[in-house]
């Protein structure tokens, strides 16, 4: 048996003595209507091999699934050196939240303000004019359509003036000149009605937009409230928006990361490995890409530096010599026998370096002496300092290396 | 006889492993083998290519991670788009090509990680249907958004790649305009720097954390694979190759086009041909558009074109198409596949495997 070094990189040995590595408090499981594990209480040392035996199959995987971030207890704690194995508030988190709320935001804002009318205000009617594209005209503009002030567009020989949004025709003049007059005085119109009531300008000789006469308005006193409330309309519809999108996206946002606060990927980051009753290897990929794909994530999560070193091809090769898997590395996983599935599963467990090792049921569908040989390499594995919590239903030769064992009463 | 016999089957292992050397070369020489007909084949080849980068992009997220997307034209609709809004003249911006099509890719690369952040929770089938809402909504505000995009026209007049510069005297711009050859080089470029692109992912720590993921989203996780940052990055990679490839289209056919050439149709065509061509396997994938696109884009024109010839004079029902029966062959031909050859034509190893375990 070839040597292997467990690799748990974070933290080093357990704060304290008196701290037990794993702390499972008052642990209370649901699975539908039945409660397969009631008020558990577990502690397990640094360094410790714990067996938990019972007859039914649901508790031990449930206590394992809470352990591992699989599973939601529904009441009780589970504690890794005094820490719940949960991510925390970092300020990247932070930020993330307030990027996707602000997005959301500013998403929803786009459309209540109209994104369309907004493009033509800021971006076309520029173009139309021939003025030049500079941040100060950009900002004027943009400022002119939030003032809901009136502008002009051009209409093949003609240029009308109309609303900020490009929606409703007040007027068409052959010139330029002459509409940016009409516009001006148009303009003062209905700034000064919107101060206090003044009066509908004479505007009799105003030439009528015959292309499209359903979008013309009238020039009275109606139409000039109506667009002096333009500015304060579109302004409330903007804000509200914008709060209410960033309010929804920061909301979503926090559900989403509290949703993922105990999950197995943080359990494995923190330590906790896991294999299962029935092997759940990744079956198309090959034995030794199974467990370089997990020794490339622990390698990832201890830092950029691993990016380009050859750490992860070295820990794989090392633990599939450690399982004995050495000569069928190149075999895709779904031609291992059962027995090697398990071997391969515990490679790619060890291989996130962990200090804790939960194995549910290793002697299930194994013979005596396929047993016995797991419970060898197991007992290297304790000898990395690697703490172990096992399932078993009947004690065997897998339950003899344990220091503990702890019958499950039902 | 036997000594033949081992020569084939070597030949074969080597075209396996090194498919890309005589795919590439052969395409590469197309426009000369095909020097005639290259003004009439050299556009519609061009699509055919095009369209393998957007089959190579929907196959990251459907081949390597294992979530079925069905809004993929969208993002081609979009790299599109952002291309046309940044160059066109008639907008201000008129950025060149290569800056244009970085911040359009990249933009895109942003939005198809934002439609992942919001499926975060959901699987397969549900996230079919947002898949699907997504790409009807992106086509809507394609069509809608008039003063962006054009509306159903789209924006027009997209300039050609190399506008503005010159090359060892040629001027790019006229070069691209007046010789189909060039846009058919530079989308081959792209399709040869796709390829490698996928390649080396797939056999890096990302790719392979995709496929330990769609083989096992549980066991994935207890060995530390964040579920998050697989499918953000599964979503944004193949929005950005997507989004080259609409970028490409667009910088090709010169407009962004109508929306509907990026709805559900469209989304629905990319996913067959990776299907057809086989789930994960790039040659397949590129075998599947050739097929499948190259049918409808090359081959039925210019079969129509013969059976023209053949009757001069039509008869009162309309000439005989083989364009009018198109949709019943392509039916009929994945209908068989799917019989005889469910794993596609030219399959990874590594779905064939996982094809075999379920039907254990």
């Amino acid at each position: 048996m070839s040597r292997w070094q467990s690799g748990f990189r974070r933290g080093g040995a357990a704060a304290s003595a008196d701290i037990p590595l794993l702390d499972v408090d008052r642990l209370t499981v649901r699975v539908g209507s039945t409660v397969p594990v009631r008020q558990l209480e577990l502690d397990v040392a640094e360094g410790e091999a714990v067996a938990l035996l019972g007859l039914g199959h649901t508790g031990k995987a449930a206590i394992l699934d809470c352990i591992g971030g699989l599973r939601t207890a529904s009441s009780g704690s589970v504690r890794l050196d005094g820490h719940r194995l949960k991510r925390s508030f970092t300020a990247a988190t932070f930020w993330l939240v307030l990027t996707s709320g602000l997005l959301i935001g500013l998403l929803t804002a786009a459309a209540a303000v109209d994104v369309d009318s907004l493009w033509l205000a800021v971006v076309k009617r520029g173009l139309a004019v021939d003025e030049p594209f500079t941040p100060a005209t950009f900002a004027s503009r943009l400022r002119s359509y939030f003032r809901a002030e009136l502008a002009i567009d051009p209409l093949a020989d003609h240029w009308r003036i109309v609303t900020a949004d490009g929606r409703a025709v007040l007027a068409v003049r052959r010139e330029l000149d002459e509409a940016r007059e009409l516009r001006n005085q148009l303009q003062a119109a209905v700034t000064a009605r919107r101060i206090g009531p003044a009066t509908v300008p004479d505007l009799s000789d105003l030439v009528g937009d015959a292309n499209e006469p359903r979008r013309l308005l009238p020039l009275d006193a109606a139409t000039l409230d109506r667009l002096a409330a333009g500015k304060r309309s579109v302004r409330l519809r903007g804000w509200t928006a914008l709060g209410g999108g960033m309010l929804l996206g920061i909301a979503m946002a926090v559900a989403i990361w509290q949703q993922g606060r105990r999950s197995p990927e943080v359990a494995a980051r923190g330590g906790v490995a896991r294999t299962f009753r029935q092997p759940r290897i990744f079956p198309a990929l090959t034995a030794e890409e199974n467990v370089l794909v997990a020794a490339e994530q622990a390698a990832a999560a201890s830092g950029w530096r691993h990016w380009w070193s050859r750490g992860a091809a070295d820990r794989t090769a090392e633990l599939l010599a450690f399982v004995g898997l050495d000569s069928r590395r190149q075999q895709l996983a779904v031609d291992l026998s059962f027995a090697d599935r398990r071997r391969l599963e515990l490679a790619r467990a060890l291989a996130i370096g962990p200090r804790l090792l939960l194995v549910d049921e290793p002697e299930a569908g194994l013979t005596a002496a396929e047993q016995q040989s797991l419970a060898d390499l197991l007992t290297a594995v304790r000898q990395q300092q690697v703490t172990l919590l096992l399932t078993a239903s009947t004690a065997g030769p897998l339950t003899a290396i344990c220091d503990r064992m702890i019958p499950l009463d039902r | 006889m036997t000594a033949g016999k081992l020569h084939l089957s070597g030949l074969l292992r080597w075209l396996a492993r090194r498919w890309e050397v005589p795919t590439f070369g052969l395409l590469a020489l197309a426009p000369w083998a095909l020097a005639d007909a290259f003004g009439g084949i050299g556009g519609p080849l061009t699509s055919v290519l095009i369209l393998c980068i957007a089959a190579l992009g929907l196959n990251v997220v459907v081949g390597l991670a294992g979530l079925l997307h069905l809004g993929i034209a969208a993002f081609m609709g979009i790299g599109g788009l952002l291309l046309a809004i940044l160059t066109v003249p008639t907008n201000p911006l008129e950025i060149g090509f290569l800056p244009a099509l970085v911040i359009s890719i990249l933009i895109t690369a942003a939005v198809g990680s934002l439609l992942a952040a919001a499926t975060l929770r959901l699987r397969s089938d549900s996230l079919a249907v947002v898949t699907l809402g997504f790409g009807e909504v992106v086509r809507a505000l394609l069509g809608n958004l008039e003063q962006i995009t054009g509306g159903m026209q789209g924006l027009s007049s997209v300039p050609p790649p190399g506008a503005g510069l010159t090359l060892a005297g040629i001027d790019l711009g006229r070069a691209f305009v007046v010789d189909p050859r060039w846009f058919y080089f530079l989308a081959l470029a792209c399709l040869v720097a796709v390829v490698l692109f996928l390649r080396g992912l797939e056999r890096s720590a990302v790719g392979r954390g995709w496929i330990a993921f769609r083989e096992d989203p549980v066991a994935a996780a207890t060995v530390g694979i964040s579920t998050t940052q697989v499918r953000l990055s599964a979503f944004a990679i193949a929005a950005a190759i997507t989004g080259l490839a609409g970028c490409l289209s667009a910088a090709n056919l010169g407009t962004t086009g109508d929306p509907h050439s990026y709805g559900f149709g469209r989304s629905v065509a990319v996913l067959c041909a990776v299907i057809l061509g086989g789930l994960g396997s790039l040659p397949g994938i590129l075998l599947g558009v050739g097929i499948l696109f190259g049918l409808d884009i090359v081959v039925i024109p210019a079969a129509d074109a013969w059976l023209q010839q053949l009757q001069p004079a039509a008869s009162a029902a309309g000439p005989l198409t083989v364009g009018s029966w198109r949709l019943a062959l392509v039916g009929l031909a994945l209908i068989a596949m799917m019989r005889f050859r469910p794993e596609g034509l030219l399959p990874s190893r590594r779905l064939l495997t996982e094809l075999r375990e379920s039907h254990r």
